[in-house]
């Protein structure tokens, strides 16, 4: 009997959403001969439109490379920026860029959990990972006014203080929020169908991880020991001592357990940064500084240590003279890097980006050779790849 | 009954042939009627339930708390459009929906819905439902293949492995019960159980259990809807199909369901009878004629809670892989069948 | 044996698996029904821009453009005024496309009189998308509306 193979287009509309990826298929029946991915259908030109504007303008455009964790990018950008122009920051816009930034990772992390349950056929985790989700948008858009696209980073701090009563609802969540992923452990993680269908599956080995440059929980659990909050930290991370899950087999379940483990040990780091903010609750500190008034630089209450920026840059005069960065920043998904390249004007020569979930597309054909047809949608939900990433 | 019926002509003064003639037709019209009400509700019910298990609220605009809101769906598909795809068999892709719905609506005469009040008494009752469901697999078949889509080919293919799978386990465990019975009339199996402790489902409850597995396969219900993952196959068989015809499969699959989880119950957990032997309105001197009120109340109480338990299944397990479903039917589902007659076998000539 | 164990503790995983969900059976639906009940925000809410005015009326824009010089959007906002005999500056034409704004909040920031400001109104859906070009008469906020959005700016810092 002559069988012939199948050619499917797993085409950029697609049901199992992760952005539009169209996924060239070549079928033996059920199993895969080759696979080819073509990107492109999301390109806005992110890096030419830098080009043309100053640095001010292009901050509100950098939270939409990766909507998902729009702090990450926001967070390099200023990064690379101050380094540059040699703008310092206080502390406490510091510890607020840290809190927001592990909210954002938790909220980006429940959003991959449950669309990777939908895929494999799941469909009640998709509504209560969105409930907890719903709740971390609530606080952050107390806080910057608006849901996703947050912009409020800006060069020397962040825009605003914090509400009234706002760290208490962090802490609140951060004490409800463990007792949640108990419960999604409890649901999924013995279930014999899921072990079935994730166990042995899209194995990455380390050499094949270190060569294709995969960064974040995907090489996390292949059991390189890699972490920019650690290896190259920025912010405020070295004040902190918090645990890097790793596990050593490479296969989805890996993945899947070392991103739960992550979401715990962000708690973790949230609430040890909430009692060391300085200044604490802005309630508290807005009384303690009238009542203080002293206005001494080392003052507890109104000192330096306790501001959210020292001078907030006049965007119509900033000007930076030649030079060039690169930024590291660990965003949810991986390693991104930012380079800027100044030439003495208002706007920026060149800034590149440098995306995780690049990286992670080019190696998904390597995986799915070989394998059956239905594996294509457990090793893309685990791979944690977002569209507007790769195609920036 | 009958006698009661041909008074009514004698009264109108119209010929009693007509009324000799006429008297086969009313179960099946009795039966029509019901089958459509209850396909109805199960399309909201599964929704509302769902629903209920994910925190959200169901539909609930149209009619109160959304009750019409499969009277809206089905205007809006008889609205639709109806469109064949160019080189598309078009004999094969307009008899298809027919053949699948069939065969559900034909087996809804077989089940007993109190003592004596069956539409079709054959006395292989049993047999015949298992055979006539079979065929609905060949209006998948046809579907996928008329469509000229390599997905809706590849979602018929699976489909139909996959039924056929699990056919077998299915018809070994409802052998368990024709040896507990003696008899393949569904009547007289749903009478032979008397009060909770003769139910069919203590001696042989590993057979309840691969019957109910096996239920979720046929009906091509998660963890087993491999031929219609949404985010694999873009509904599979069903991809070119809209308006009047999708609703068809899509009611088709529905009133499966209902009559899946009527035999389910009319097999192992006693059909119409009462868990406590007797029925409370026997007692009652003047309302004994009024019995088989009571009697078809238990069967439906019993049927919706089988209903529910599947809905419930849905929301909480993932799906299972092509090559696994194989596996688990041949290597695991058919020895533990075999195991489970055997045992029942031994039961009935020991204890029985 | 090694079979019996899996199975066991497959089936108990399972059962484990539907108690969770049936646990949450129990709690009340998290849907709220717009449009009857929405959702309460705070002052810092980023709708979409709008003037505030004066207690004559009259807007507080001096016509410097350092709100064009920083939005990214390129000509979003364009402004046509005239000196009057006192001096003043009067705004003919104050007018912004609100389909390609993107709500980042740069132009309030810079503002030197504090006339642009971030209202509460997020409900902008239109039929036609050249309805969505807000001109002066749409864009400015009465004076008891700026006075109740200033206090609750102030009230937030």
């Amino acid at each position: 009997m002559i069988t012939e193979e199948l050619k499917i287009n797993i085409g950029p509309q697609h049901p199992s959403t992760h952005g539009v990826l169209r996924l060239v298929a070549d079928l033996d029946g059920e199993y895969i001969r080759d696979i080819e991915a073509k990107i492109g259908y999301l390109h806005r030109g992110m890096e030419k439109l830098a080009e043309s504007r100053n640095y001010h303008q292009y901050l509100p455009m950098v939270d939409r490379i990766d909507y998902l964790s729009g702090f990450f990018n926001s967070a390099s950008f200023c990064y690379a920026v101050e380094g540059l122009a040699g703008i310092k920051v206080p502390k406490r816009a510091e510890y607020l860029r840290l809190i927001t930034m592990e909210l954002n990772r938790i909220s980006s992390h429940l959003l991959w959990l449950g669309t990777f349950l939908l895929d494999l056929g799941a469909t009640s985790p998709l509504f209560y990972c969105l409930r907890e989700r719903e709740e971390i948008v609530k606080i952050l858009e107390n806080l910057t006014g608006q849901r996703m696209m947050y912009n409020y980073y800006c060069f020397g701090g962040v825009r605003k203080d914090m509400p009234d009563g706002w760290l208490g609802s962090v802490r609140d969540f951060c004490e409800s929020f463990p007792a949640k992923i108990d419960d999604y452990e409890k649901l999924i993680t013995e279930n014999p169908i899921f072990l079935e269908r994730t166990k042995g599956v899209g194995v990455i080995s380390q050499e094949m991880a270190l060569d294709f440059g995969i960064t974040g929980a995907n090489l996390r659990a292949s059991g390189v020991k890699f972490d920019a909050r650690k290896n190259m930290p920025y912010s405020v991370y070295k004040d902190f001592n918090f645990d890097i899950p790793i596990h050593q087999e490479g296969d989805c379940y890996a993945r899947y357990q070392v991103r739960l483990l992550e979401m715990r040990e962000s708690c973790h780091l949230i609430q040890k940064a909430i009692t060391r903010i300085p200044g604490g609750a802005s309630e508290k500190l807005k009384v303690k500084r009238t009542n203080c008034g002293c206005n001494k630089p080392e003052c507890a209450f109104c000192g330096d240590e306790t501001k959210v920026f020292f001078k907030k840059t006049n965007p119509l005069v900033l000007k930076i003279p030649t030079s060039e960065i690169t930024t590291f920043v660990e965003s949810s998904r991986g390693l991104s890097t930012c380079y800027v390249r100044a030439n003495g004007t208002n706007m920026p020569d060149r800034v590149k980006w440098r995306t995780p979930s690049f990286s992670a597309t080019q190696i998904l054909p390597e995986l799915c050779k070989g394998g059956l047809y239905a594996d294509i949608m457990a090793i893309l939900g685990s791979l944690d790849i977002v569209l507007p990433e790769v195609d920036r | 009954m009958y006698d009661f019926y041909l008074k009514i002509f004698k009264y109108l003064s119209l010929p009693k042939l007509i009324g000799v003639i006429t008297w086969p037709v009313i179960p099946f019209a009795a039966i029509a009627a019901l089958m459509i009400v209850l396909v109805l509700f199960l399309v909201l019910l599964e929704r509302k339930f769902l629903a209920l298990l994910t925190i959200r609220k169901g539909p609930n605009r149209v009619g109160p708390n959304g009750l019409f809101q499969t009277v809206a769906d089905a205007i809006k598909l008889l609205f639709k459009e109806d469109i064949i795809p160019a080189n598309a068999n078009k004999i094969l892709f307009t008899i298809a929906p027919v053949v699948f719905f069939f065969p559900a609506m034909v087996v809804y005469g077989l089940i007993p819905f109190a003592h004596n009040w069956v539409a079709i008494n054959a006395s292989c009752g049993l047999l015949l439902m298992l055979a006539i469901s079979a065929i609905s697999i060949l209006g998948l078949l046809s579907a996928g293949w008329a469509s000229n889509n390599k997905y809706s080919m590849l979602g018929a293919m699976r489909a139909v492995s996959q039924a056929i799978s699990y056919e077998l386990p299915l018809v070994l465990s409802a052998l368990s019960v024709v040896v507990l019975s003696g008899t393949m009339n569904l009547n007289k199996i749903a009478f032979g159980q008397g009060n909770i402790f003769g139910w069919y489902i203590f001696p042989s409850f590993f057979g309840f259990v691969i019957f109910l597995i096996c239920t979720l396969a046929e009906l091509n219900r998660v963890p087993f809807d491999l031929p219609e993952a949404e985010s694999e196959l873009v509904s599979g068989y069903n991809t070119e199909y809209s308006g009047m015809k999708f609703a068809l499969f899509f009611l088709a699959e529905y009133a499966a369901l209902f009559v899946y989880s009527a035999l389910i119950v009319t097999l192992f957990l006693g059909g119409y009878s009462s868990p406590f032997g007797g029925y409370i309105l026997g007692l009652i001197p003047y309302i004994k004629k009024v019995v088989f009120l009571e009697q078809a109340f238990w069967l439906m109480s019993k049927t919706f809670a089988i209903i529910l338990l599947i809905m419930w299944i849905r929301a909480t397990l993932p799906r299972l892989r092509a090559d696994q479903l194989m596996s688990f039917s041949w290597k695991f589902l058919l020895p533990l069948s075999f195991l489970n007659l055997l045992f029942v076998a031994l039961f009935k000539y020991f204890i029985g | 044996m090694e079979l019996i164990k899996k199975i066991i503790s497959g089936i108990i995983a399972i059962k484990n698996g539907m108690e969770m969900i049936a646990k949450h059976a129990f709690r009340p639906a998290i849907t709220i029904q717009y449009p009857e009940v929405k959702d309460q925000f705070n002052a810092r809410l980023r709708g979409h821009i709008a003037l505030t005015s004066n207690e004559d009326g009259t807007s507080k824009c001096i016509d410097c453009k350092s709100c064009v010089r920083v939005c990214p959007c390129g000509d979003l906002i364009k402004i046509e005024s005239h000196k009057d005999a006192e001096g003043n500056v009067k705004i003919d034409k104050f007018s912004i496309d609100l389909g390609r704004c993107i709500v980042c909040g740069n132009c309030v920031d810079i503002c030197p009189k504090s006339a642009l400001i971030m209202s509460n109104n997020y409900e902008l859906a239109k039929y036609d998308k050249e309805d969505l070009v807000f001109d002066l008469e749409d864009l400015k906020l009465s004076y008891e509306e700026t006075q109740h959005l200033l206090k609750e700016l102030e009230k937030d810092l």
